[in-house]
């Protein structure tokens, strides 16, 4: 296949939909590639917390000022993958009485909005939150569904003529002198090649960043940080709660529509695939994260992810919880190439002021004068609405879907949603599995994690003549692989009994380990 | 002192059920404790007795009784190598006879493996199955035309799936549906409980046969998904055949699973005609034990606690999933006991990176460990109790879940346990 665009744009995280909903917003044609599907890097792997910036007003004050403007701009215009919860920070016995006072003074330099809180009403506000609290603040987090923003990003870029292709990985790039001529990149699921030409390419790899720059012969130095993070099976909190102290392991629970998210740590990582989290990070995760919700020491937990963070390196050596997490607009001029831009770092909750910032630069190289209006224009979905408030979105989760039909009864995903998300799927040409149609809705999100709904799922694929042969069977062993490596880390007690029943029913009664 | 019972049961599981069967016929005067069904009404009713060994290799076997000589052989610590092959070959034949009897009809092929199709598609080999699925193996070893027949509405089930499986080995076979106006009202979701009421009605399955005479075509056989009825499945079977024409046979699902809750009624209908006093609902909650020795046990309900006094204790509690074995962040522990169990090192050893892979899970073959009379071992391997003695899955050192071994466990090591009762009560000076 041969593609000719202005912009390629390369990752289909959050930041690269962002950018290419902003490339089309000012009239620039713009295809991306994504070697994956949708959100397969950090994007898909975080907190999903819109931060207000709290958590960097001590130690990394320009980022706190971009999440607190950031954060006001995402609950306008994405307010349909935004949950307003409000958010808090807590002191607990242990904590130090200093780092109060600077966060209060920090806080006020850089706009976060800061508010004391009474502890008598916290405690009917938030049940489940450590009794012995000795400070709290309220401030304007809320939790923040990444795939819906993702997607939303992604179907504005595709109505203003964008395209994207999922499964389609960058393998190389030919240089002609000062410019990439072309940019080679192979469909995962077909084998076909695929050449793209375009006058400007912009990288927005996340953490593969650096690997897309060796392509074009561009030096990008990068760390890699992991982060793991634990989901629990039901809701805990009704705000985010933030331990306040300097960012540490475990100290922040954010509630994500119906579950619990605990996390996060920070550990060196030499390879960006097979992620896994070690049964000594849960355990320490558990710990730190059950001092704020004691709840969270005996609440069932279903699975555990880990994502990275591109750490852009200075030249001196930082421990990595002080590197910036702002971001870095990599203009390559600088090494000689004048039609590639580079971005990395930053967070869910500044992707749009990163789109807009890597934007800006190719515009000016494309001689574009358009201004950015991302900021102004909500995202479909979002209406011009504010967010929902939280019982209007558990609301929306609790309903059966119409029908009564239902595929996935954790999460009460229905057949007819499924229809919907398949019908899409297909209209984009994308791959149409189990994993695809997760990452879409909520099907497998919940207590079984997929054990029970994929394989009903399969078997609709197959009833609509979607699967053929092995295919669909091929698939439920793949995605059954998948999620295990989530699961893994997470079996004891209650899980370890759900999964116990699976194995058993799919190797002991349907021998699918083994069929003859 | 005097007792309330010579033997009591804790679990209600097959091996429970198993072991009261034999125990009572011996003239044992049983209790058994349940405190929910254990895994049975969630299992296809087939009767696994080994039919991958090694499973490293997952190297299918097609007779049972070959590879289990070999596993005696290598694994003495297994369940199977503790009971020992003729102990094993008595207990199967004389349990099988029962069924074979019984209102199911059990069916083997001799002394060997057979293959049967499930609702995923998958060829699963096992040892003995219902009436209901006799000819699911019939028409898959002869790849006789059939058609595999779905509902509208069956999320359980799927024939498209089971047909593009296995139509590159099986010419003739098509898939299927019934749409659900043909045979009931309303619009509302089909469940496996629902459609086996209706098949127990005979208008029900004479629409149910003109709905499907005419998609027939040339098959000689129909495969439906495992919904024929309760405890009538061999005459809805019988029914249906003489309506059709055609020979019929049921697939088993994924869950729920109707094989395996008749299986489960049946046995339970037959234990308290023949006198065990069966008690489901409230656990054993603890027990009296002094000097290696326990002498009663207490079920704790909601409002009173009530105390049976017992000879002899069997522990049938099966495995995580059946409440006799629990795992916290730090280790696993049996439930009633305490019986020593180790876990394989910590928490990243307990699983394999691969969920469906070879050998298996390192914690599947964590378990309580035995003596060759099945009584409970400490460190050292000496009996820590005289007269408790421990069966099925809870057992240490099997994978039945690869092994494909799991109603034999439970049938042998059931078996097993109640010779050593009487064995030790013969010893005692206990007659029988
Ligand atoms: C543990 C953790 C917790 C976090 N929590 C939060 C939080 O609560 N709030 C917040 O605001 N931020 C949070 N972040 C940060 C946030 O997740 C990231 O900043 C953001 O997701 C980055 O998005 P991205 O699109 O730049 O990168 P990614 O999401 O990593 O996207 C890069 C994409 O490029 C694709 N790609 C790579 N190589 C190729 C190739 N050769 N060809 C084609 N495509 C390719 C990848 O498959 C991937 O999809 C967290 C990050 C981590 C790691
Ligand atoms: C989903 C599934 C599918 C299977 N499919 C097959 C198959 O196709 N073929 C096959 O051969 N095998 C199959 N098996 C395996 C086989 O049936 C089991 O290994 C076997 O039934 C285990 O029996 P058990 O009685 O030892 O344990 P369980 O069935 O787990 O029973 C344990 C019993 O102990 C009770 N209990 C526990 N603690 C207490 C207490 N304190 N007080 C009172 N009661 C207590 C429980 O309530 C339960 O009644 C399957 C198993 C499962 C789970």
């Amino acid at each position: 296949m041969r593609i000719e665009t202005q912009v390629l744009v390369i990752g289909g995280g959050v930041t690269g939909a962002g950018i290419l909903r902003d490339l089309a917003m000012r009239g620039i044609h713009a295809v991306l590639l994504e070697r994956r599907d949708l959100n397969a890097g950090a994007s898909g792997a975080n907190h999903g917390l819109l931060h207000s910036g709290g958590r960097y007003v001590v130690a990394d004050p320009a980022s706190a000022r971009e999440c607190a403007r950031e954060n006001e701009v995402l609950k306008r215009i994405a307010s349909g993958c935004v949950e307003d919860t409000g958010g808090l920070f807590v002191a607990l016995e242990e904590d130090k009485d200093e780092y109060i006072v600077d966060f209060i003074s920090a806080a006020a330099r850089t706009g976060v909005s800061v508010e004391q809180a009474d502890l008598k009403e916290l405690r009917e506000e938030e049940p489940f939150l450590q009794p012995r609290v000795k400070a709290a603040f309220r401030v304007p987090d809320a939790s923040m569904n990444p795939f819906l923003t993702t997607e939303a990003n992604l179907e504005a870029a595709r109505r203003l003529g964008a395209r994207v292709f999922f499964y389609t990985q960058v393998t190389s790039m030919q240089r002609d002198r000062k410019r990439i001529a072309r940019v080679d990149a192979i469909q995962a699921k077909t084998g076909e090649a695929v050449e793209v030409f375009a006058d400007q390419v912009v990288s927005a790899a996340g953490p593969w960043v650096d690997q897309i720059g060796a392509l074009a012969g561009a030096d990008l130095r990068i760390a890699y940080s992991k982060g793991s993070l634990l989901i629990t099976n039901s809701r805990l909190v009704n705000r985010v709660i933030n331990r306040l102290r300097p960012p540490s392991d475990g100290d922040i629970v954010v509630p994500g529509e119906t579950v619990t998210i605990t996390g996060t740590n920070s550990i060196r990582v030499e390879h960006l695939d097979h992620l896994r989290t070690s049964a000594s990070e849960v355990d320490r995760l558990v710990e730190e994260a059950s001092r704020m919700v004691p709840a969270l020491e005996t609440a069932r937990f279903i699975r555990a992810y880990a994502g990275v963070r591109p750490l852009v390196l200075a030249d001196r050596d930082e421990p990595d919880r002080k590197i910036s997490r702002a971001f870095t607009v990599f203009d390559h001029e600088k090494d000689g190439l004048e039609n590639l831009v580079s971005i990395a770092g930053g967070k869910l909750t500044t992707y749009r002021l990163m789109a807009e910032k890597a934007v800006d630069l190719v515009s000016r190289r494309l001689g574009v004068d358009e201004p950015c209006r991302t900021a102004e224009i909500p995202l479909p979905g979002s209406g011009e609405g504010r967010a929902l408030d939280t019982s209007q979105r558990l609301e929306r989760l609790r309903v059966p879907p119409p029908g009564g039909e239902v595929l996935c009864e954790c999460e009460m995903v229905g057949r007819q949603q499924i229809e919907e998300i398949v019908a899409e799927l297909r209209k984009n040409g994308h791959p149409i599995d189990p994993n695809a149609i997760r990452l879409r809705s909520r099907l497998g999100m919940g207590s079984c994690q997929g054990g029970f709904c994929g394989y009903r799922t399969i078997g609709y694929l197959y009833e609509r003549g979607l699967v053929s042969s092995k295919k669909g069977n091929e698939m439920l062993a793949d995605f059954l692989e998948k999620r295990w490596n989530g699961i893994k880390p997470m079996l004891w007690g209650e899980q370890l009994r759900q999964e116990q029943l699976l194995e058993a029913i799919y190797c002991g009664s349907l021998n699918i380990d083994g069929s003859l | 002192m005097k007792t309330d019972c010579d033997l009591l049961i804790v679990g209600g599981g097959l091996t429970g059920l198993v072991a009261a069967w034999r125990a009572q016929r011996e003239g044992l005067k049983t209790v058994v404790v349940a405190q929910g069904p254990g895994s049975l009404p969630f299992t296809s009713g087939a009767l696994d007795l080994l039919a991958v060994y090694p499973t490293e290799a997952k190297r299918y076997r097609e007779s049972p009784w070959e590879a289990l000589s070999e596993l005696i052989e290598t694994e003495p610590e297994h369940p199977y190598g503790r009971v020992g092959l003729r102990g094993a070959r008595a207990a199967v034949e004389d349990f099988l006879l029962y069924l074979e009897a019984g209102p199911l009809a059990y069916y083997r092929r001799g002394e060997e493996n057979m293959a049967i199709v499930t609702g995923a598609g998958t060829i699963k080999p096992t040892y003995a199955v219902s009436v209901s699925m006799k000819k699911n193996r019939l028409a898959w070893s002869r790849r006789r035309p059939a058609l595999i027949l779905g509902f509208e509405g069956l999320y359980e089930f799927s024939p498209e799936q089971v047909v593009c499986n296995l139509q590159d080995r099986w010419g003739g076979l098509k898939a299927a549906r019934l749409d659900r106006s043909v045979l009931l009202d309303g619009d509302r979701r089909l469940t496996v409980t629902q459609l086996a009421f209706e098949f127990e009605r005979p208008e029900f399955r004479d629409r149910f046969a003109g709905a499907v005479k005419p998609l027939l075509g040339q098959s000689r056989f129909l495969g439906l998904p495992a919904v024929l009825g309760f405890d009538r499945v061999a005459a809805v079977c019988r029914d249906l055949e003489e309506r059709l024409g055609v020979g019929v046979f049921e697939i088993p699902l994924l869950t729920p699973s109707l094989p395996g809750m008749r299986l489960a009624a049946l046995l339970k209908r037959d234990l308290v005609e023949a006198g065990v006093d069966f008690r489901q609902g409230a656990p054993v909650s603890r027990l009296d034990e002094k000097g290696g020795h326990v002498s009663a046990a207490y079920r704790t309900g909601k409002s009173r606690e009530e105390r049976i006094l017992a000879e002899y204790v069997l522990v049938a509690t099966g495995r995580f999933f059946g409440g006799g074995l629990e795992a916290d962040r730090q280790g696993v522990r049996e439930m009633l006991l305490d019986l020593q169990v180790e876990a394989p090192g910590d928490r990243d050893n307990w699983h394999m990176a691969s969920f469906l892979g070879a050998p298996g899970h390192p914690i599947n073959r964590v378990g309580v460990k035995v003596d060759s009379m099945l009584r409970p071992v400490g460190p050292g391997g000496v009996p820590v109790y005289d007269n408790v003695f421990v069966a099925g899955a809870v057992l240490a050192g099997h994978d039945w879940v690869r092994e494909k071994s799991g109603a034999g466990i439970s049938v042998v090591t059931g078996y097993a346990a109640v010779d050593s009762v009487l064995a030790a009560r013969a010893r005692a000076g206990g007659g029988v």
